[in-house]
């Protein structure tokens, strides 16, 4: 927890420069430095809502029933937290895709000739007034696919709560 | 001897503004089959005794005494003894049927799983039984509710859930935590009547912890009266009912409204309200709100004088409370 108080001083993107910046460019690393990145993120909202989950009136009553602390946190707290997480991660992943293009563009992510959207952008950055089409459309295909991934996120939470999914 | 008996049991519960004795020396035994009937205001301290005896008090407190159960120390057990005993020999119903039960899972699922974890039932089984149960604690349509998630029922067939819950593995006591506060007075009745029934044919001993004195006398073979922590009067309901002793027993029944009551007759209020517990006095913890208090409740606690066969009341100023009509206590 400490080390996450330290990741959330610094924005997501400087970060992940930071890292790459230490580790050395490449497509290994920035995917690693987004990934360490993220951990606390993830760390500090399942613990900030399992513990609201802990005291509920439900987890006394499981208790009352003779369950331990194990089965608890298994069958009655991961259910309840889960959606929470999914569309987290959901959202993160998206985060991550932006970070990743951001990187690219910089030159410290994926590196030629692996492909990337946010190297494309740089690329056509030169060219811009030539042939604006070549920026566009990585930065569509950016768009789209956070857009899409912000849908997946709403729709699986939908499903995942049964207080919503009964009333459609 | 007595299926639970409690010896001088406290809890203490450690506050950011020092410690908070949240019950107090508090005695009484329980045979099989028997009710008994736990009474007092919000806050003296009630839920804290029926936690205590689950083993269910928050990890920032602590308690002391003894609480024999089959003859054995509860509080001397381990976390995983008690998770044997919980749910399968003592079971537990909690005041809000609406948060009782977990949104995620199907009600049939959180009747069977106390079936499979201490009565190792196969699926089958357990999903039988949970019909049967479900019939017994007067759901109409089992087999259509059983699929159904908490919120699709109303608040009294949520409570009769909690009820099949915890008669699923045929405790022998049933500690019901103001059962029906959080429900409307028609379902409230029907409530009381249904755990009344299953206790008796089951053969479990019942605690029915609740504030309203009328719902004690009608369903208790025995009652402890609390306040601020610890017991003021003790007794059988009939003895009791027959002669309120305590000062507090006293305010506590006047202060209830009675149907057929003159018209114009009124009702008497407590003065003061339910005191800290951090600031509260070393000796009766009345003392504060008490019409007859002199100095000697302040500073030392009344012991528990046996003032008819069975029937104690914990005060100094026993004589004088048994002389004075209630009217004039309160008035
Ligand atoms: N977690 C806690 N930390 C500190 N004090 C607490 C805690 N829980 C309860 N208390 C205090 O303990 C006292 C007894 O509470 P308890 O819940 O046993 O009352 P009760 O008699 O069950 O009341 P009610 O009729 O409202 O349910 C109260 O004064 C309350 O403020
Ligand atoms: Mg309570």
């Amino acid at each position: 927890m400490r080390f996450s108080d330290f990741s959330f001083a610094f924005p997501a993107i400087l970060s992940a420069i930071m890292l790459t910046a230490i580790l050395g460019p490449g497509g290994v690393n920035s995917i690693l430095a987004i990934g360490l990145y993220n951990i606390p993120v993830f760390a500090r909202l399942t613990r900030g809502s399992a513990n609201s989950i802990w005291t509920r009136e439900f987890v006394m009553a499981a208790r009352a029933s003779g369950k331990g602390r194990f089965r608890i946190t298994f069958e009655h707290i991961l259910p309840n937290i889960l959606s929470i997480i999914i569309v987290q991660a959901t959202i993160l992943f998206a985060i991550a895709i932006l970070a990743e293009a951001a990187l690219s563009y910089l030159g410290l992510g994926t590196q030629p000739p692996e492909p990337s959207w946010g190297r494309m952008l740089n690329e056509a950055q030169t060219l811009m007034f030539l042939d604006p089409m070549q920026a566009i459309y990585p930065g569509i295909a950016i768009a789209i696919a956070v857009f899409g991934l912000n849908l997946l996120g709403d729709g699986l939470r939908d499903v995942l709560d049964p207080r919503l999914s009964r009333k459609r | 001897m007595s299926l639970l008996n409690v010896k001088d049991l406290s809890v203490i519960l450690s506050t950011s503004e020092g410690p908070a004795r949240a019950v107090r020396n508090l005695n009484f035994h329980l045979n099989r089959g028997e009710t008994l009937g736990i009474v007092g205001e919000s806050g003296c301290g009630k839920s804290m005794a029926a936690l205590a005896l689950m083993g269910l008090l928050p990890e920032q407190s602590e308690t002391v005494g003894e609480i024999k159960f089959d003859g054995q120390n509860l509080l001397e057990k381990s976390d995983a003894d008690m998770c044997q005993i919980r749910g399968n020999r003592l079971a537990m119903i909690f005041q809000e049927p609406m948060t009782s039960l977990n949104p995620v899972h199907t009600v049939g699922h959180q009747i069977m799983e106390p079936l499979r974890l201490h009565r190792n039932m196969s699926d089958n089984d357990a999903r039988s039984e949970t019909l049967r149960l479900l019939d017994r604690v007067g759901i109409p349509n089992p087999k259509e509710l059983v699929d159904n998630y908490p919120h699709q029922l109303s608040g009294g067939q949520r409570q009769r859930v909690m009820i099949a819950i915890a008669l699923s593995c045929q405790p022998d006591i049933l500690i019901a935590d103001e059962p029906t506060t959080a429900l409307d007075v028609t379902i409230q009745d029907q409530i009381l009547e249904l755990i009344q029934t299953l206790v008796r044919e089951e053969g479990m001993s019942l605690i029915l912890i609740s504030h309203d004195l009328g719902v004690i006398s009608e369903n208790t073979d025995n009652i402890l009266v609390m306040y601020g922590g610890s017991a003021v009067e003790t007794g059988q309901t009939a003895q009791i009912f027959d002669e309120l002793i305590h000062p507090y027993t006293q305010g506590l029944f006047a202060a209830m409204p009675k149907l057929g009551r003159a018209r114009g007759g009124r009702l008497v209020t407590i003065p003061g309200t339910v005191p800290d517990l951090i600031s509260l006095p070393s000796g009766c913890t009345f003392t504060d709100r008490c019409p007859l208090a002199t100095d000697i409740c302040r500073n030392t606690p009344p012991p528990a004088v046996e003032v008819k066969a069975n029937h104690f009341a914990a005060c100094h100023h026993i004589d004088e409370a048994r002389n004075r009509k209630t009217e004039e206590l309160f008035s």
